[in-house]
């Protein structure tokens, strides 16, 4: 188990390098320069600047000196904001998206899971298609159209909740429901269609033969079967909702992480976007060893095999 | 089944519509009219015009053809380098193998924005930047469809009696994966159709798509948000088209789906 985990870890640290090296150099081929934006700066001040971020030095010097930065912990200044380091910014929105992101995703997954038992144990009835075409609905809708549909329902219209900005527990609500609305239908989808084909197998039939109650038999022998592809498709899926919607923070006015990913590139602060893609990389990284344990201690094949 | 033929109706009829709408009607998308702007819809104009007089019927069949273009060709090109690449990995050795694989997740922890608002820097805004950012990560999906479909195939016995009558590699794919891969293929790229029709919406919202006097569905639904309180028809037309579209092509794949599992 160890080794597998090792062995995991190691290939998720050589693909964060891979990608920590490509946007490395695409970053630095994008024309124009973090300084050379606003009012021009004199001469002296933009080359003291230049050299200050050591910009001045060849392409791989940068990389090398920005490398070892990383290995210590260090993912440098922000270029653009003063004073600002990418780990402060980082630390100081992160907890936002986060929050949003957990709350949806508890949404997703409960909704998802009662809504694709309900449609897996009521096969053909109005119940099944009501849930399928409702999901449909849900994959099709892009989450910019759903979450200003939602603000000009409840905000505009029913006056029923706030229209937007971070603070208290109900300017919360709708960012979250927008947020989790799409993974909700997947899940739903998914759940449904892999339950029905556990509901199927022999095993089911044996346990229930043997008389088991229906709680033990669906704690025991079906959840723990049916849940399985739904856990490959929440590794990567955590981990893009914990990050933040830049969509959804742009309608609702939430001061998130998600708005810094196009930013950042826009204003050319080549070590904001670097720390944003190696804090994406790692989140990503921790949730797929994550769902891969869970995977592990789900399914004895896995660990036997 | 009926919901391989309700899909395929909204399908055609948004089609015919993007592409007759605009014959049909007198005004044209570019054209601005200062004397009717904001007005609410009618039968003069279908679905009234937007804050330069434009007659907004016209400017959403206009974003509608751009999108099944962009969203038919992204698939097309997916499909293509998707099934090369997902065949080559399949056939080809240990070594290869695992270095092509891995290059597919390795794609897959850049942040999609994060690539897409790059793309955009460097090649300028517009049509074919966004026809690259929508196939540079789009293929991933087909080539791993078509990597595990091989994969699966590859130990079943006919393909093995195959093999050992001297069969090529180019035999084996033409005569006997792609019939059993095909069904798949095809549902994979009616999936692709609206993912790249909803990342074209998501990058013109942002800013990042086609620029003005062009109309994208994308960018019209984010023009539309501004006037949403006094004219909500500027937003909920292109939106309702954007996802009417998504949804008629989702049915489609399902519909297919069903027809090959009709268990």
């Amino acid at each position: 188990m160890l080794i597998h985990l090792l062995k995991k870890s190691q290939i998720l640290l050589l693909s964060l390098w891979i990608v920590i090296t490509i946007t490395f150099f695409l970053v630095h081929s994008i024309p124009g320069d973090p300084f050379a934006q606003d009012l021009p700066l004199q001469q002296e001040v933009f080359q003291a600047m230049r050299r200050h971020y050591k910009l001045d030095q060849p392409l791989h010097i940068q990389y090398l000196y920005y490398l070892k930065n990383v290995c210590s912990g260090n993912l440098g200044p922000s270029m653009r904001y003063e004073g600002q380091t990418v780990q402060k910014i980082i630390f100081s929105t992160f907890p936002i998206s986060c929050r949003l992101g957990l709350q949806s995703l508890v949404i997703a997954i409960y909704g998802g899971i009662v809504l694709g038992t309900i449609a897996a144990l009521n096969r053909g009835k109005w119940q099944e298609k009501l849930i399928l075409f409702i999901t449909t609905l849900g994959i099709s809708m892009p989450s910019f159209i759903l979450s200003v549909l939602l603000q000009y329902l409840f905000s505009y219209k029913l006056n029923l909740l706030p229209v937007g900005r971070w603070g208290n527990f109900e300017q919360t609500i709708l960012p979250s429901l927008s947020l989790a609305l799409l993974p909700m239908a997947s899940i739903t989808r998914l759940f449904s269609s892999s339950l029905r084909d556990v509901l199927k197998k022999d095993y089911i039939v044996t346990a229930r033969s043997k008389g088991l109650s229906s709680l033990r038999l669906c704690l025991y022998h079906t959840l723990p079967n049916a849940i399985l592809p739904v856990l490959t498709y929440l590794g990567p899926t955590i981990a893009h909702i914990l990050m933040g919607s830049f969509i959804i923070e742009k309608v609702y006015a939430i001061p998130g992480l998600g708005q810094w990913f196009v930013l950042s590139i826009s204003n050319n602060d080549y070590t904001m976007t670097l720390g944003l893609t190696l804090f994406y990389g790692t989140i990503l990284s921790i949730s797929l060893i994550l769902i891969d344990l869970l995977n592990h201690w789900l399914d004895p094949r896995l660990r036997h095999g | 089944m009926g919901k391989l033929y309700l899909g395929a109706s909204i399908l055609l009829l948004i089609i015919l519509t993007a592409l007759l709408g605009p014959l049909l009607s007198s005004y044209s998308y570019h054209e601005t009219d200062l004397c009717w702007k904001n007005s609410a819809p009618s039968l003069q104009f279908l679905c009234g015009t937007d804050e330069l007089g434009r007659d907004l019927f016209v400017r959403i069949c206009m974003g509608a053809r751009l999108s099944l273009f962009l969203g038919t060709t992204a698939a097309c090109i997916d499909l293509v380098i998707g099934a090369i690449f997902g065949s080559v990995a399949a056939l080809s050795g240990k070594k290869v193998q695992t270095v092509m694989l891995r290059k597919l997740n390795i794609l897959s922890t850049i942040p999609y924005l994060l690539l897409a608002t790059f793309l955009t820097l460097l090649l300028g805004p517009g049509t074919g930047t966004i026809l690259v950012a929508l196939t540079i990560t789009g293929w991933v999906s087909m080539a791993r469809t078509v990597y595990a479909q091989i994969t699966k195939l590859k130990s079943q016995e006919f393909v093995i009696a195959a093999t050992l009558m001297g069969a090529s590699n180019y035999h084996l794919l033409r005569y006997h994966f792609l019939p059993h891969m095909l069904d798949n293929m095809i549902i994979t790229t009616t999936l692709t159709i609206p993912a790249a029709i909803f990342t074209e919406a998501f990058l013109s919202f942002l800013g990042l798509g086609v620029q003005a006097p062009l109309s994208s569905l994308g960018s019209m639904a984010d023009a539309g948000i501004l006037s949403l309180r006094y004219h909500p028809w500027h937003f909920f037309f292109p939106a309702g088209t954007i996802s009417l579209l998504i949804f008629s092509l989702h049915l489609l794949a399902d519909g297919l789906q069903q027809r090959r599992e009709p268990c």
